[in-house]
């Protein structure tokens, strides 16, 4: 750990995971510029560097945009991020009375705790996963990548999981197109050698949370108010201590549904606002939606601690925890790091380096955002119109990047018509994103697991119990899902107009 | 206890925005995956098989396809029912025709800027203080696009216009071939 440190702490490393964490906070900060837009950009970028370099560098940007959301939040009341729409509802409450300052210092603090009760429980509770991972053979490594994918469809679309899951199957069927990894047959080709290779992952992230959103955005035409002064920032410390078993309890939440693959930021802010909401004393109940620091606190707690808790399943099984840790996830691949159960003995002392990467980016974080509100508060006046187009050299760049190679940035075209074409559909599109990053593990598996049972008995494979509680888990996912959609299918059609 | 007063605050989904759409939409996204569940259904059994079923490249696939063919069916089957129970929403609801016009004209201007990458590529080595540098289709190819998209979307003077598209070009071609070492696509 003290060697992990050490590297983090030199200082190219340092510099590049601060200009990281002040690029994530300022795109964080910008309304319609995701942490996943951002880390899937990046990806291309990060091709150039070297793997520690990459690391930090896409550490910070991850730790610093899912802040910076909270800024747009209070003060233009647009959230910068989605899971900053619990902040945006108190934050600009607060911002209106003249407290806009001290709602961001606050928020800024929760962010760094959050942030740290998620390396720390991911510290914890990574060598227990690691060591009940390595039980985890084919049979059981199919059914995983299965429920990562359907699970991240259900979180995804909300009353309409059915679509989620679709997402992700359409995302599995794009990463079929290539050659088969055990028999080297070509599918989906269509005789095009160009797809031998199959379609490259970053080239799809890119299209469909890049250019998508500046297809999406650049069109519409409304534009946020600008404040005029933001006030005091740094925050009494008896606020902090009186919200601080609040911090806690939702910085352990967040973690544990990053923990769960698919279920992102946006859940956890949600979730431990509403729970901060029921288990509030009445008086400060009263306040809630109105301009609570403690709401404020419980939801930006959240959505930082899950930064950690996203780690957890990425680096212990490979199965990213959301869309921006898959983007970690792609980037990990472009360097030849294989992360999963055996991550500790192909790469030794790699772990370390993250946790200390991301110690690291967290208390940088807390310095940079103070110094970075105000020019935060300028680039809201830079009119959206000039701002988006710039992106689009740089989406075309990071697809190119990976394999120099314009069918990619053909590609990134057609997963950013693509990922248009969901949003007018009303599907969602980070369930594509596991798809496709899922689907090879899924099918190697399937087949390797499929040929090991070959003349075993339905007996024989029901007695390996992790992959047997893994099926029932996926049927249950299942089962939710479908009284889910019945339920909507339902109660939509009882609120249509006549 | 709840207020009635507070907003109302309510978690959609990880992703905003998706969900119901209107029962027309619904029951045309479900013809359009049931056709293409089909197509790849085929496809997958029209696979070469080299070794035995158990590992043919087309097993999963077919699977996949088979099991996308059931959601489709049950999405057209629920939108149907929400159009039976009485859902009337116009075919884009939520949607401002405008904007997704607009949408389009850039998806084509994009669609151009790609093609013009490619289609022009040329390639021109020059040294700038001691600096090896590559010119490209990249850096004409953007500075035009992103003139054009600026000027139509935000409608500010020209030489503003020019001045940003000119330098962000700069700025990012000198980055990315000086500092990350990446070639710029529009050359060779």
């Amino acid at each position: 750990m003290i060697d992990g440190l050490l590297l983090a702490l030199s200082p190219t490393l340092l510099a590049m995971t601060l200009a990281g964490v002040c690029l994530g906070i300022i795109w964080g900060a910008l309304p319609g510029l995701s942490t996943t837009m951002a880390m899937g950009l990046l990806i291309g970028l990060s091709a150039g560097m070297s793997q520690e370099i990459s690391i930090s560098f896409m550490l910070g940007v991850y730790t610093g945009s899912v802040f910076g959301g909270a800024i747009s939040a209070v003060l233009i009341n647009i959230p910068g991020t989605p899971d900053a729409v619990p902040t945006m509802i108190e934050g600009h409450q607060l911002a209106q009375k003249g407290e806009g300052g001290q709602a961001l210092g606050m928020a800024i603090a929760a962010s760094f705790i959050g942030g740290g009760i998620g390396i720390i429980l991911l510290i914890m509770f990574i060598p227990i996963v690691l060591t009940f991972a390595l039980n985890f053979r084919s049979w059981e490594m199919f059914w995983l990548a299965l429920i990562g994918i359907m699970v991240s469809g259900t979180m995804a679309a909300g009353a309409m999981p059915l679509k989620g899951w679709i997402a992700g199957w359409l995302g599995m069927l794009v990463a079929f197109v290539g050659l088969d990894s055990i028999h080297a047959v070509p599918r989906f080709t269509f005789g095009t050698y160009a797809l031998f290779d199959g379609v490259s992952y970053v080239a799809v992230l890119i299209g469909l949370f890049g250019l998508a959103e500046i297809l999406r955005t650049l069109p519409a035409k409304d534009m946020p108010t600008i404040p005029s002064k933001v006030g005091r920032i740094i925050p009494p410390l008896g606020l902090l201590v009186r919200y601080a078993p609040a911090a806690v309890r939702s910085g352990i939440l967040g973690t544990f549904i990053g923990a769960i693959p698919g279920a992102g930021a946006n859940v956890a802010s949600f979730l431990a606002y509403d729970i901060g909401r029921r288990r509030a004393k009445p008086e400060e109940r009263a306040k809630w939606g109105k301009g609570s620091y403690q709401a404020l606190v419980c939801a930006e707690t959240a959505n930082n601690a899950n930064i950690g808790g996203s780690m957890l399943p990425t680096l212990a099984l490979g199965i990213p925890g959301n869309a921006a840790a898959a983007a970690l996830l792609a980037a990990l691949t472009l360097k030849n790091v294989v992360v999963g159960p055996t991550i500790e003995t192909d790469h030794p002392g790699l772990i370390y380096f993250i946790y200390s990467s991301l110690i690291i980016a967290n208390f940088l974080m807390y310095l940079a955002a103070f110094a970075l509100i105000g020019p935060c508060v300028k680039l809201f006046s830079l009119p959206r119109g000039i701002l988006m187009p710039l992106i689009l050299p740089v989406c075309v760049i990071g697809a190119f990047a990976v394999k120099l190679s314009i069918f990619d940035v053909w590609i990134m075209f057609a997963a950013g018509l693509v990922g248009w074409l969901f949003s007018v559909f009303k599907f969602p599109v980070a369930p594509v994103v596991l798809g496709v990053i899922l689907a090879p593990l899924a099918d190697e598996n399937f087949r390797r697991s499929l040929f090991i049972f070959e003349d075993k008995t339905l007996g024989f494979v029901l007695s390996q119990w992790i992959g047997t509680i893994l099926m029932v888990a996926v049927i249950l996912v299942l089962i939710e899902g479908a009284v889910r959609v019945y339920r909507g299918a339902h109660s939509h059609g009882a609120s249509a107009p006549d | 206890m709840t207020h009635s007063n507070q907003p109302e605050i309510k978690f959609e989904g990880e992703e905003a925005g998706a969900g119901f759409a209107s029962p027309t939409i619904d029951l045309i996204a479900a013809v359009a995956l049931i056709v293409l569940a089909i197509a790849m259904m085929v496809a997958s059994v029209a696979l070469p098989m080299p070794g035995a079923i158990h590992t043919a490249p087309g097993l999963l696939p077919f699977f996949v396809s088979a099991s996308l063919l059931l959601m489709a069916l049950g999405l057209g089957a629920s939108a149907i029912a929400r159009r039976r129970a009485g859902v009337q929403l116009p075919l884009f609801a939520d949607r401002d025709m405008t904007t997704d016009f607009r949408s389009l004209l850039l998806a084509i201007a994009v669609g151009v800027y790609i093609a013009a990458l490619q289609v022009l590529a040329f390639q021109q080595n020059i040294t700038l203080f001691g600096a090896h540098l590559r010119i490209s289709a990249f850096e004409p190819a953007t500075i035009v696009t992103l003139c054009t998209i600026i000027h139509l979307s935000w409608r500010g003077p020209i030489w503003i216009t020019a001045s940003i598209s000119i330098t962000w070009t700069i700025v990012l071609s000198l980055v990315f071939q000086l500092i990350f070492r990446i070639p710029l696509p529009g050359s060779f």
